[in-house]
């Protein structure tokens, strides 16, 4: 009904004519899809599916252990017969919900054997399993959903893998503090380094766009968080920790100033220098508040953190896009105003801190709307 | 093309020969030795279930040849276990276990709504492992049974009583 008085209007104020309307409704007709009866529909066999489930559950027990064995080949069988006839077809997403359906039941899979059997291994051993046998099925996909799916995998993993490593490492206050470094290193460049392998470019772009947008994402925020260790004191015995996991992020960080030409989008060089300063610069500030010790120096923290927005958005505006340069705005604005909060004390540095914030508000505004939004195509 | 045709079944065949390896090493490890009944108690008394699981670990016998860490439960397939020192030469024994697989932790998965009555028949001193010990010395669980008979049927039948 509101296409039709939309149409209506349009067609009073003279912009379209009775013959227009009429093609521009029939077309909406036929796109429009019946939402509420998909909806119900859904609805249905979503409920008859979760039945089969709890009726299969609510006799697991009885239910003879090879037959549950087979009725998991049987699965195996149904879901592979689908992704071979899959290929074939025009909808990709086909394929995509398949494999990822051949993804989880690998991991039921397992779970399957070690309920059955009785087993009592650690769960990283199940989940490392998974990945390695359960993988190339996902390969099978092309969507951005799969890479997702399998940076999740990794990451729960990674996370149940934690107390083994140590283990492995000497189950010491070092080793604790190696694994550590060692996961986060590679939880915030893995993304970035993996999104610059040509290879996976190559065969599976849309994994590599999900991985370098979310690899950019997770290095900003671990920088936004890290450059926030100024705000708090290093005294010797904490920089002689800090050193133990320092190597490893080290070869992570000189590894992500390398790669990071070989991201898709650095086909556009312009922004690669900016991206370099913004992995350099930002890994200088936190390694130095890690690896020096110092009393609290909360400026030099906050400098960093709109020091992080300033190289993001100088990467924005050199990549043409303007979205993150609003954003990056944005934020270092809030950024000044909790600079304000924090300094809140006395009437002067109250008034103090306000007149300067509010300045640097002020020349934030100007900077934008003169020199970004006014560019071509950098639309507010 | 072809080469897509062998990643497509290599990724469709890996899962599948891993799940069949894996039944295949579980069966071969269950049937390994004797299977033995070792009675069990609730690992933490206070709470013997967690979920799904029924959580318990072995009781050592009451009497033996030893006692302290270097003390192994000595299985014997008539059902008579016994301690006996870790590094003695013991013919009656048909299998050994380590202090250590006995006093540990372990999880028994049972139905939803079998928990209250397997619970109350392990407190009461009901309840037995059907195991058997692998060449290395791991243990691999069969069945749980209580009062002498598998679990399932036991509760069915206590079902039938009530």
């Amino acid at each position: 009904m509101r296409l039709e008085r939309q149409v209506q209007r349009w067609q009073e104020a003279g912009i379209i004519d009775a013959a227009t309307a009429e093609r521009i409704i029939a077309h909406e007709r036929r796109a429009s899809r019946p939402v509420l009866l998909l909806a119900i529909g859904g609805l249905g066999a979503f409920a008859i599916g979760v039945g089969l489930i709890s009726v299969i559950a609510a006799n697991w027990g009885d239910i003879p252990r090879f037959v549950k064995l087979l009725a998991m080949l049987g699965l195996f069988g149904a879901n592979a017969y689908g992704l071979v006839w899959a290929r074939g077809q025009p909808h990709r997403w086909v394929t995509d919900a398949l494999a990822l359906g051949y993804f989880a039941l690998t991991l039921a899979s397992i779970a399957l054997v070690g309920q059955t059997y009785q087993l009592e291994g650690e769960p990283y051993q199940a989940l490392l399993l998974w990945l390695v046998v359960g993988s190339p099925a996902l390969w099978l996909a092309e969507g951005a959903f799969a890479a997702l799916v399998f940076l999740g995998a990794l990451a729960v993993t990674g996370v149940f893998s934690f107390d083994p490593l140590v283990d492995l490492l000497g189950h010491d206050h070092h080793a604790t503090i190696l694994v550590r470094a060692s996961l986060g290193s590679a939880a915030v460049f893995g993304p970035l380094l993996v999104a610059s392998l040509p290879i996976l470019q190559r065969l599976r772009p849309a994994f590599a766009a999900m991985y370098e947008r979310l690899g950019w994402g997770l290095f900003v925020l671990a920088a936004s968080c890290g450059v926030h260790v100024w705000y708090v004191s290093m005294d010797t015995n904490d920089v002689r920790e800090a050193w133990v996991g320092a190597r490893v992020v080290m070869v992570f960080v000189v590894l992500g100033l390398w790669r990071v030409q070989g991201l898709a989008s650095g086909a556009q060089a312009d922004w690669l220098l900016p991206a370099r300063a913004l992995i350099g610069l930002a890994s200088v500030v936190i390694g130095l508040g890690v690896l020096v010790p110092h009393a609290p120096i909360a400026m030099v923290g906050a400098l960093g953190f709109v020091m992080v927005w300033a190289l993001v958005a100088w990467c924005g505006y050199q990549a043409h896009a303007m979205q993150i340069v609003n954003l990056a705005t944005a934020v270092i604005a809030a950024r000044v105003f909790v600079a304000y909060i924090e300094v809140f004390g006395s009437m002067l540095a109250t008034g103090a801190g306000l007149i300067v914030s509010g300045v640097l508000l002020l020349a934030l505004a100007w900077l934008w709307v003169r020199k970004i939004r006014l560019q071509p195509g950098g639309s507010a | 093309m072809k080469s897509h045709t062998l990643q497509l079944w290599f990724a469709l065949l890996l899962p599948i020969v891993a799940f069949i390896g894996l039944v295949g090493r579980a069966e071969l490890l269950r049937a390994s030795g004797p299977v033995f009944h070792v009675a069990i108690a609730g690992y933490d008394p206070r709470d013997l279930l967690q979920g799904h699981y029924l959580r318990y670990r072995l009781q050592w016998p009451a009497d033996g040849a030893c006692d302290g860490a270097t003390c192994c439960l000595c299985l014997q397939v008539s059902g008579v276990h016994t301690k006996v020192e870790c590094g003695a030469v013991d013919t009656a024994c048909d299998a050994q276990l380590s202090r250590q697989m006995i006093d540990q932790g372990r999880e028994f998965f049972i139905q939803e709504d079998a928990g209250p009555a397997l619970e109350q028949a392990i407190r009461r001193g009901q309840g037995a492992m059907a195991l058997n010990v692998t060449p290395n010395g791991q243990v691999r669980v069969h069945e749980l049974f209580i009062e002498g008979v598998p679990h399932r049927r036991w509760l069915r039948d206590n079902m039938q009583r009530q």
